[in-house]
């Protein structure tokens, strides 16, 4: 399955993209799906299967060399998105989460990291502060709002980087391994919050190679092999069950370990448990 | 499971080392002096304690400062008579007591500034510089003739030169002084935007932000390539080799920095970011603030009729 029927206008387009930093190989090859309102949606591969680059470009920041992509029926260049009525709309509602915190806060205070895209979209100081205030309860870190980025924990860092998104008010979240390098109390959280979000309508789109944290941060899968090429599209319980696709895009390995004297095989996803029986 | 060569196997080493044999090995002083530079470059931009204390500075409208402390800089890189320098250095000291600025903070810094104005200043307390009595004669040239310029019998120290040299430290050393006074008190956001509420451009406080917010993350992965290349080393190598591994060193951290910038501009592109910087603004401007400027101006005012 390559593409799945979406309910409602779809949210993203993606048709046949195909893209390259200048210079190196193709690391999105001739990808196709659609992402329709409200889905939970994970982009699943090893490293390099180009992941990441497919959320820059869902995010408008790189342009496919081949193919289309379309955000709100709208084909994504950097023509539509200079236009003043497409651009600042479209920024408004997609916001995406970058993987190194460091990145995305480039202010010097949580408060003024929070003010960032707000204040981008031109609306009112008063606006801004009462989202800011708003956005730093919902996440918990209103003690943070006077503190410097830089002085933050990776899991602060994490929550103030999505508040900093969250202030914009987007309809769509693209989150580029959200629970990368967390302590499980940060990750659990990060993923309540996230869980919160879509039950309140958001649509998630959520690259990531961590099978763990995968049930929690998506109902359907598409996996990218490592020729950056589609391989599967299908929900988490499909995907997850089929052993041959997961070993084929590098997810699982055939895994050989001990039990006294017996030495073998199994096919292993570095779950947090997994059990297995073999013949004596 | 993997084969493993067979050097890789081996038991646990047994040996127990003597804590006392051995020599403590070369290139500990570089690493401490790396670790301290990278302190007192990062410094600066880590250590907010000042400007969170209750202090006569730390209350006012960053601008009122900014106007205040700059127009004092402004005008004592004019100073040169000594009578105005040591009103100069008292209206600091004050400021530095109203502030409750620690003092111990501000102690390396006069210990430095002078130290590195007096090196810049050294060709000019020459008479090939400035002329006057040479009070130290340094070496005899003869009274010849140099390209255009015809030398001095003897090249030595003047005491014009000395003069102007201790002038021009002093200078730098009220000047450094009041610029930390305005750094310590006001938290840097807060410093910007009293900046940028100046006049200086959108594009220069926005550089000045980045600049603050990642001259630590780069000072720390500097750290952090000095301490990869440390437990790799068993023995030091060459100053040829040394040489070749800082420069891939410098290499390295400019390509995590070109990296990490266009990140940071992606994120940007991707907030909303079009080329012109908002910033939010504060409307806070007191009566203390105006109180503020006002004895900035009469310190200025009295700071140029002492000097004349």
């Amino acid at each position: 399955m390559t593409d799945r029927e979406i309910g409602g206008t779809p949210i993203f387009e993606v048709e046949g993209a195909h893209y390259a930093y200048p210079g190196y190989p193709e690391c999105v090859s001739g990808v196709s799906f659609r992402i329709g309102p409200g889905e939970r949606v994970a982009l699943l591969g090893a490293n390099g299967s180009g992941k990441s680059t497919l959320l820059n470009l869902l995010d408008g920041l790189f342009s496919p060399c081949s193919g289309r992509i379309a955000a709100f029926g709208k084909t994504l260049t950097e023509e539509a998105l200079e236009t003043s009525d497409f651009g600042p709309r479209f920024r408004k509602e997609v916001a995406l989460l970058f993987q190194n915190s460091d990145a995305q806060l480039f202010c010097p205070s949580v408060e003024e990291e929070l003010a960032f895209g707000p204040l981008q979209m031109r609306w009112a100081d008063d606006e801004v502060r009462r989202r800011i205030s708003d956005t730093l309860e919902l996440l918990e870190i209103a003690h943070l709002r006077h503190r410097t980025t830089q002085a933050l924990s990776a899991g602060e860092k994490k929550r103030v980087a999505l508040a900093s998104l969250l202030a914009m008010g987007p309809s769509v979240l693209l989150l580029d391994e959200p629970t990368a390098g967390l302590d499980p109390r940060s990750q659990a959280v990060l993923l309540d919050i996230l869980d919160g979000l879509h039950e309140a309508g958001l649509t998630l789109v959520t690259a990531t190679h961590d099978l763990t944290v995968l049930p929690h941060l998506a109902d359907r899968v598409l996996v990218l092999g490592e020729d950056h090429r589609l391989k599967g599209d299908g929900a988490v319980e499909a995907v997850l069950s089929d052993t041959a696709l997961l070993l084929e895009v590098n997810l699982i390995h055939a895994h050989s370990h001990r039990h006294g004297a017996l030495l073998h095989s199994h096919p292993h996803q570095h779950v947090v448990g997994h059990e297995h029986g073999h013949e004596e | 499971m993997p084969n493993l060569p067979e050097w890789l196997i081996k038991p646990p080493p047994q040996t127990v080392f003597d804590p006392h044999v051995g020599a403590p090995r070369r290139g500990r002083f570089v690493r401490r002096a790396l670790g301290e530079f990278a302190g007192l470059l990062a410094g600066p931009f880590m250590q907010r304690d000042d400007s969170g204390r209750s202090g006569l500075l730390q209350e006012l409208d960053p601008r009122a400062k900014a106007l205040g402390l700059l127009g004092l800089i402004v005008l004592t890189t004019w100073l040169a008579t000594w009578r105005a320098l040591a009103l100069d250095a008292l209206i600091c000291l004050v400021l530095v007591a109203l502030s409750g600025i620690k003092l111990r903070r501000l102690a390396g810094i006069w210990l430095a500034v002078p130290l590195f104005s007096a090196l810049l200043v050294i060709p000019a307390t020459l008479n090939l510089i400035i002329p006057g009595e040479v009070l130290l004669p340094l070496w005899h040239t003869g009274q010849g003739r140099w390209g255009p310029w015809v030398m001095p019998d003897a090249v030595g120290v003047t005491d014009a030169g000395l003069e102007a040299g201790a002038r021009f430290v002093t200078r730098s050393l009220l000047c450094v002084t009041l610029a930390l006074i305005l750094a310590r008190t006001t938290r840097p956001d807060r410093l910007f935007r009293g900046l940028r509420a100046l006049g200086v451009p959108k594009i220069f406080v926005m550089l000045l932000t980045m600049m603050e917010r990642y001259v630590v993350v780069l000072v720390r992965s500097a750290e952090e390539i000095h301490l990869v290349k440390l437990s790799r080393t068993i023995t030091p190598g060459s100053l040829r080799q040394e040489q070749a591994w800082v420069a891939a060193g410098a290499g390295s951290l400019f390509r995590r920095s070109r990296s990490l910038g266009n990140a940071v501009y992606l994120a940007m592109l991707s907030r909303g970011f079009t080329g012109d910087v908002h910033l939010l603004e504060e409307a806070r401007f007191r009566l203390a603030d105006a109180a503020f400027i006002a004895a900035a101006g009469a310190a200025c005012a009295a700071l140029l009729a002492v000097e004349g």
